[in-house]
């Protein structure tokens, strides 16, 4: 009311200036130069003044030029119709200059206001894009939001159920987030708050950060001024929290690019280093094997001690070379998954008979016998692992079966799942020792006079796990082990 | 007949010592070199009839070697590699190296396979000739295939396979030369192609095909005929 009082106060005091000024010279301006002054202030109110002021003005001039110069004058009436007709029309004109005026002045605020959001926006975007931490952009942010909204800004994140304040840009008054509605807010990622259609009568906004896949968090905006409540779009402040969420998105991008290349760096290192180690293992290795299985072709038939010894030689050079590889595969598969292998499509037929002919190659009076079920599909595999591994499964199975009998090698398909099985005829596995077994550097029995690391099944186990597959140790109903490396049959995706 | 000579080329003196050791008690004239270019400076002014390669030398790659020595001469060239450069070895196969050997190796398994490259550098130019390998025998010159004394039908793909393989009997072909031999030079990737002739190979040659006698896999490289 007290808005109107001063509307038609102003309006009165500058329609009564305009007339007084008009009087002395009414006669001379005539009804048309009347009208048109009148119009002129009304123009001007509508301008530099509210739209009311200017509709009372309009009104204002519309009597006043009724009452003082139309005749007859000093009185409401009108003698003709002329006059009345002139009177009617300088009101409609009046009205519409007012309302055309101040439909011009809304549109021109409401452009300048676009832009100052478009700039608003770019301006953060160009300062967050400069940062490189995320607590940095949430920082920023809040602060450039605070000072452009003229609000209160507060992140608060939800961790395991627990929402915590992580960020509020007026820490020493106290602020009571709403649970629920910072809950709701995350569960349906969707804002609250005014104009979003979700808890309207709040005083604040409350909007998902969606860009931190991890990181569950919101954005309360709590204007200072309610009445920004109703006059900030919310399409503006949206717009300043999507700039917010795409610094953090680039980041992320930025981070994750960081680790895929840290990474490949390390693994060529890893290789590099695996290689040479492999290189530097070798070559005394095979100065050693190469030297003694010269002076064993050498040695007379008849010097039993000495072909003894020089097989020996051979036989643990040629140990420590497999344990060496060993290690470095069972690096490489632990350090690198995946990626590590080289797998291509491999005959089970033709991987069974590499392994047959190594392991003849390396235990002369190696008892084995193969059982191959027909027709077996085609594994995606690294070959070079899988044999590596049912090696170590034969050389397992020939270390702790004192029986003699032989070892059977088999494989077969049962539903999607290979099974390459080594069977002997010993002691079997001990009570509740499959997992410890399997673990490196584990043996059956510690201290045992059996040559190796125990890095066999470890690598087995590996070798079987990066594939997709498992190993599986279990006793044999009729007596003795059985290990049985299980592989997928399809593995459809290379990568 | 006269000793054949060999250029060992190999940078670890251990090693070296062994194989020459090896390979002179077994009547051959052996000469070695540790690097890539005294190799070369050594082929100006002689003509060994066989070269052993060390991969791992220390003036520059092994391949560079055989890269040049192939663009003059089919001297047999003998690779010896860790097991851990599969890649390399097929390389060098595919750059024209005879064989490869991986370490460690033993005096027996080194003196088979020089004896090998030499037998197949000396027949080289006889082609019609009879392979026989177990009770496997392939006549090349009459295409025909016996088994104990049966003749086996092979199909065309097979017989290619098995040909080429008994052509180079001991040596290693790499699964890229079957490939571009029997499918076509654009087919050198579809490994599986080979190792499905190869299966049906087995089942129609070995007696237990899981336990190959003839047709022996070098994991990651290719394929050989085993010796007599």
């Amino acid at each position: 009311m007290k808005q109107h009082g001063y509307a038609l106060l102003l309006s009165t005091f500058l329609v009564g200036v305009v007339t007084l000024a008009l009087m002395p010279i009414h006669a001379t301006l005539g009804s048309s130069g009347l009208a048109m002054s009148y119009l002129m202030l009304v123009l001007v109110v509508s301008i530099y003044a509210r739209y009311r002021t200017a509709l009372m003005t309009g009104v204002l001039s519309f009597l006043a030029l009724n009452f003082f110069f139309v005749a007859p004058r000093y009185t409401f009436q009108v003698d003709s119709v002329n006059a009345l007709l002139e009177l009617v029309v300088f009101l409609a004109v009046a009205m519409t200059t007012a309302s055309l005026t101040a439909k011009l002045k809304t549109q021109t605020f409401q452009a300048e206001q676009a832009k100052m959001h478009v700039q608003s926006a770019q301006a953060l975007a160009q300062e967050l894009l400069k940062l490189t931490h995320t607590d940095a952009v949430l920082a920023r942010a809040s602060g450039v939001m605070a000072r452009v909204l003229d609000a209160r800004i507060i992140l608060a994140q939800r961790k395991q159920g627990e929402v915590t304040v992580v960020m509020d840009t007026e820490a020493s008054t106290p602020f009571t987030i709403d649970l629920m509605a910072t809950h709701w807010c995350l569960d349906e990622q969707q804002a609250i708050g005014p104009d979003t259609g979700n808890w309207e009568s709040f005083d604040y906004w409350c909007i998902p950060l969606q860009a931190l896949e991890q990181v569950q968090m919101v954005i309360f905006i709590c204007p200072k001024q309610l009445q920004a409540l109703q006059t900030t779009p919310l399409s503006f402040i949206r717009g300043l929290v999507d700039q917010v969420n795409l610094a953090l998105e680039l980041l992320v991008a930025r981070e994750q690019e960081r680790l895929a290349l840290s990474l490949a760096e390390r693994e060529s290192v890893q290789n590099a280093l695996l290689a040479s180690l492999s290189h530097d293992f070798r070559t005394p290795l095979t100065a050693i094997v190469g030297a003694a299985s010269h002076l064993l072709a050498q040695t007379a038939e008849q010097d039993t001690n000495h072909r003894q010894l020089l097989t020996m030689i051979t036989e643990e050079a040629t140990q420590m070379v497999d344990d060496a590889d060993n290690i470095l595969a069972l690096t490489r598969v632990e350090t690198q998954g995946k990626s590590a292998l080289s797998a291509d499509w491999q005959s089970v037929e033709e991987l069974i008979g590499i392994v047959v002919s190594r392991c003849r190659h390396r235990h002369a009076q190696l008892k084995l016998v193969t059982q191959v079920a027909p027709s077996l599909p085609f594994i995606w595999v690294d070959a070079r692992l899988v044999i590596q591994a049912l090696i170590n499964l034969v050389d397992n199975a020939l270390k702790f079966d004192a029986s003699g009998s032989a070892i059977i090698l088999s494989a077969e398909q049962r539903a999607q799942w290979l099974w390459l099985s080594v069977r002997d005829h010993g002691e079997g596995l001990p009570q509740d020792k499959q997992a410890f077994l399997k673990s490196k550097f584990s043996r059956g029995q510690t201290e045992s006079a059996q040559p190796g690391f125990g890095l066999g099944l470890a690598i087995c186990d590996a070798v079987a796990h990066v594939h997709g597959g498992k190993l599986v140790l279990e006793n044999a109903t009729d007596g003795g082990l059985v290990a049985t490396l299980m592989l997928p049959v399809s593995i459809v995706t290379e990568a | 007949m006269t000793r054949q000579r060999i250029l060992v080329v190999e940078d670890d003196q251990a090693i070296r010592l062994f194989i020459e050791s090896a390979l002179k008690s077994a009547g051959y004239l052996v000469d070695s070199c540790t690097t890539v270019a005294t190799a070369c400076a050594y082929m100006q002014a002689q003509r060994p009839a066989l070269l052993l390669l060390d991969l791992g030398l220390p003036d520059a790659d092994g391949r560079t070697l055989i890269t040049h020595l192939r663009s003059r001469s089919d001297m047999p060239i003998l690779v010896l590699s860790a097991r851990s450069q599969e890649g390399d070895i097929v390389s060098c196969l595919d750059l024209g190296a005879d064989d490869y050997l991986v370490k460690p190796v033993g005096v027996a398994e080194l003196l088979a396979r020089v004896r090998v490259a030499l037998r197949h550098a000396l027949v080289m130019a006889q082609r019609d000739q009879v392979v026989s390998v177990g009770e496997l025998v392939i006549d090349l010159h009459k295409g025909l295939v016996l088994l104990a004394g049966v003749p086996v039908h092979l199909t065309p793909k097979e017989y290619a396979l098995l040909s080429i393989l008994a052509q180079a009997q001991g040596q290693v072909i790499t699964q890229r030369k079957l490939l571009a031999q029997v499918w076509g030079s654009e087919f050198v990737d579809y490994g599986h192609y080979v190792r499905v002739q190869m299966g049906n190979l087995r089942a129609k040659l070995e007696r237990v095909a899981a336990e190959p006698r003839y047709i022996l896999t070098e994991p990651g490289v290719g394929y050989r005929l085993a010796e007599s």
